[in-house]
């Protein structure tokens, strides 16, 4: 019996591994008025825990180990966080593979300001709002902060973002500008050319923190150790509101029934919490062409077969993955060569000849694209020169030496014969 | 339950930012039950954000009805707005007007190309107007967009609030613009929370000249992308001299052998001393037994192998010579005492 209960123990740990998700929010309200997405994610199999940002008994790590996997953060006006928990805290979070959601508001703390500054993002001040005169919604209550994103300012990553394909995003909240030399940041949706983030009670005296194309509403990022965090400058986007309502320009008469917010947010959640866009390496091989085993060491100009398998997260299920540009390095500080790997149902090969250049090299696959986890598998091989039997043994160019030697050896037979056993003719007597 | 008709008044309506009141105890008209109506624009309020406080007496007294006095209701105004005296012009850096300006009239486009130069600056002058009385007034949103034609990048600039004007200075802001030279587009965004037509308007085109040498710094190998193809250039065989200058030396280097037996034939040689011994013949025999190994060395054998052979064959041979050559040794002896 206790077997058997421990046994079930284990199984449900082992599936909810991935899914513990701590919910931060401001107050208890947005349990009810953001009810349609936790019920989404909790019919995915996610394990929600409800906190007031505050609470005193907040903690992510016990007795050295993550309490839990993934965290959201829908508490915008937070001011200090509660427990153990603090901008370091979520940060060292990343850094132990957690995968954050943060949204905001114009109502925007500090320490939700600072926590996306350190992650390369920076929103703008509290009381701001990102303003579009020529883009708000009919039903915005008069500061024109209510506005219409259109579907094609999302990034082109199908992983990410989902289907481009879908009704226009009603956005209501603070405006966000990524650094562009951060090579990590991606900038999933920005607002249109007229759009900017400013207080839409003061007038500009100031240029503002983001105008136009800079000014991003959704932020992504992927940690180099795979962590992703999302951040949305409107906590609203995700409110059952939001998700409901008919998308309508105060400019145009264009009207759609539906707005496209809760298909984004699917798409967003199910790549933050590492459903979509996950890859693993298989088994990797290499030998001689021809051969079944690695030898202790390859020798400069073989032929070698490498192959290596690449399995990709699909729902919930590891599939082959399907991608056509793979490349395999051969790299021996630099690589010598470089090559795609063709792929074969999830089993990427290839054969190449070896480089003329003797050493210790790795076979190294790097693979890092938009939306996927950054894939790294490096096997260290020796490559030896040639040994002395394997160079060429006759060669034209070498007969003069050759038949000089040989012509020499057979000297020193015959005269070693004629030397030693010469028998003089006596000499003639002299008259 | 329903609550009986109510007069409900006004008290006062004020305009949010210049606090100026519009509106004093005005009552509103019921419609039906439950509906009261006020007829605001009556007043002919000016556009911008107004605070309405409102109050409802029953006309029975009845202690158990709050909230009475003093509600707050939030109303917008709007209002149309027109740009009237648009110029545009290029100027150098230290003039403050510009010598030549064109006039442009919305929604219309300049007809010609404005030409700037890093050392000279681009003024843009515009009013606007509430179409409803005609003031002048001001808009939250007055920026100056610039479209590069060939990379479509955009860079936004925005206006003084207080003039309505535009002063760009081509030489400075040239970071911005990443240093690209080229033709732009201008666009002209005005809007306001109270503006019901706010548009973006395309002024014209401008054609900017950066200095020379300030070439945009390569965007870098994008980390996302496939990775340029690399294949190993193996190093070229040296080159080997003509087949026929390998012959002709070959047949040289046999001449000597040659000679060697024709003057041997010259001078008449003879091996008739052979001992007839076992170790002149096992010496001769180990001899050309070990330049047989060089040769099956070179043909087919490794190093191993050959010195493997060659200590075999080395003890005989040395034994073999050193008993043949005392043989003679002592032979040539004898011959000398006789």
């Amino acid at each position: 019996m206790l077997r058997f209960s421990l046994f079930i123990a284990i199984c449900v740990c082992s599936v909810l591994a991935n899914k513990r998700t701590l919910v931060l929010v401001d107050n208890w309200s947005i349990r009810e008025t953001h009810s349609v997405f936790f019920r989404t994610l909790r019919d995915r199999g996610f394990e929600l825990t409800f906190k007031t940002a505050d609470d005193s008994s907040l903690a992510l790590v016990k007795y050295g180990e993550f309490l839990y996997d993934n965290l959201i953060l829908f508490s915008p006006s937070v001011e200090e966080f509660g427990g153990s928990l603090d901008v370091a805290a979520i940060t060292n979070f990343i850094d132990g593979g957690g995968n954050v959601l943060v949204a905001a508001s114009s109502d925007i703390g500090d320490p939700i300001r600072e926590l996306a500054t350190e992650c390369g993002v920076e929103f703008d001040y509290e009381k701001t709002a990102v303003i579009d005169h020529l883009n708000y919604d009919i039903k915005d209550q008069g500061k024109h902060t209510m506005i219409i994103a259109d579907s094609k300012n999302l990034l082109d990553a199908p992983l990410i973002v989902g289907s481009k394909n879908i009704n226009p995003l009603l956005y209501r909240g603070v405006g966000m500008v990524a650094d562009p030399e951060n090579p990590l940041v991606l900038s999933v949706l920005h607002a249109s050319s007229t759009a900017y983030s400013f207080s839409p009670d003061k007038a500009i005296d100031d240029y503002p923190h983001a105008v136009g194309k800079n000014t991003l509403l959704v932020a992504a990022l992927q940690a180099r150790n795979n962590a992703r965090v999302v951040f949305l400058g409107s906590l609203d986007f995700f409110s059952d509101e939001f998700f409901t309502f008919s998308v309508q320009s105060g400019m145009s008469n264009k009207q759609f029934p539906k707005s496209g917010n809760e298909d984004l947010a699917l798409s967003l959640t199910q790549w933050v919490f590492k459903e979509k866009g996950v890859l693993r390496v298989g088994a990797v091989k290499h030998n001689k062409q021809g051969e079944k085993e690695p030898p202790q060491a390859y020798t400069v100009f073989d032929m070698v077969d490498y192959s290596i398998e690449i399995e990709e997260l699909k729902d919930g299920k590891w599939k082959p993955f399907s991608g056509q540009d793979v490349q395999l390095e051969f790299v021996r500080i630099d690589p010598f060569v470089r090559t795609t790997l063709k792929n074969s149902n999830g089993k990427f090969h290839i054969t190449f000849k070896l480089p003329d250049v003797y050493g210790v090299y790795k076979f190294q696959v790097d693979y890092n694209r938009v939306g996927y986890t950054h894939l790294y598998s490096t096997t260290q091989v020796s490559v030896r020169p040639l040994q002395h039997t394997q160079y060429e043994r006759f060669i034209y160019s070498a007969y003069p030496y050759y038949t000089s030697a040989f012509s020499m050896m057979v000297g020193v037979c015959v005269f070693s014969l004629v030397f030693l056993h010469f028998k003089e003719e006596p000499k003639e007597k002299k008259e | 339950g329903s609550i009986g008709s109510l007069t409900v008044t006004a008290d006062s309506a004020k305009h949010i930012s210049s606090e100026a009141i519009v509106l004093s105890k005005k009552p509103f008209t019921s419609k039906d039950s439950s509906t009261y109506e006020l007829n605001f624009m009556q007043a002919k309020p000016v556009r911008g954000f107004y605070k309405i406080i409102i109050s409802a007496k029953p006309s029975k007294e009845d202690k158990k009805l709050l909230g009475l006095t003093g509600a707050e209701v939030e109303v917008k105004v709007t209002t149309q707005v027109s740009i009237e005296n648009v110029e545009i012009g290029v100027a150098d850096k230290d003039q403050t007007t510009a010598a030549r300006t064109t006039k442009v009239q919305y929604p219309g486009k300049a007809s010609t190309v404005f030409e700037a130069d890093y050392h000279q600056k681009i003024i843009v002058k515009f009013q606007l107007k509430d179409k409803a009385d005609g003031t002048k007034m001001s808009a939250h949103q007055t920026f100056l967009k610039l479209t590069n034609q060939k990379t479509n990048q955009e860079i936004i600039f925005v206006a003084d609030a207080a003039s309505n004007k535009f002063d760009l200075d081509i030489g400075s802001s040239a970071g911005q613009f990443g240093h690209l030279s080229g033709k732009y587009s201008m666009e002209l965004i005005i809007g306001d929370a109270v503006i019901e037509n706010p548009f973006s308007w395309a002024l014209g085109e401008v054609n900017l000249n950066f200095p020379e040498g300030q070439t945009p710094k390569d965007k870098g190998l994008d980390r996302y992308a496939k990775k340029p193809e690399i294949k190993h250039l193996f190093r070229e065989p040296e080159k080997r001299p003509a087949a026929v200058v390998s012959t002709v030396f070959t047949f040289l280097v046999l001449a000597p052998v040659l000679i060697l037996v024709l003057l041997w034939m010259k001078i008449g040689v003879n091996v008739s001393n052979f001992p007839m011994s076992l170790s002149a013949v096992g010496f001769h025999l180990c001899l050309a037994a070990i330049f047989g190994l060089y040769y099956l060395y070179w043909v087919e054998l490794n190093m191993f192998q050959t010195v493997r052979y060659l200590g075999l064959l080395a003890l005989p041979t040395f034994i073999f010579g050193n008993r043949l050559l005392s043989g003679i040794a002592s032979k040539r002896k004898g011959e000398k005492k006789v």
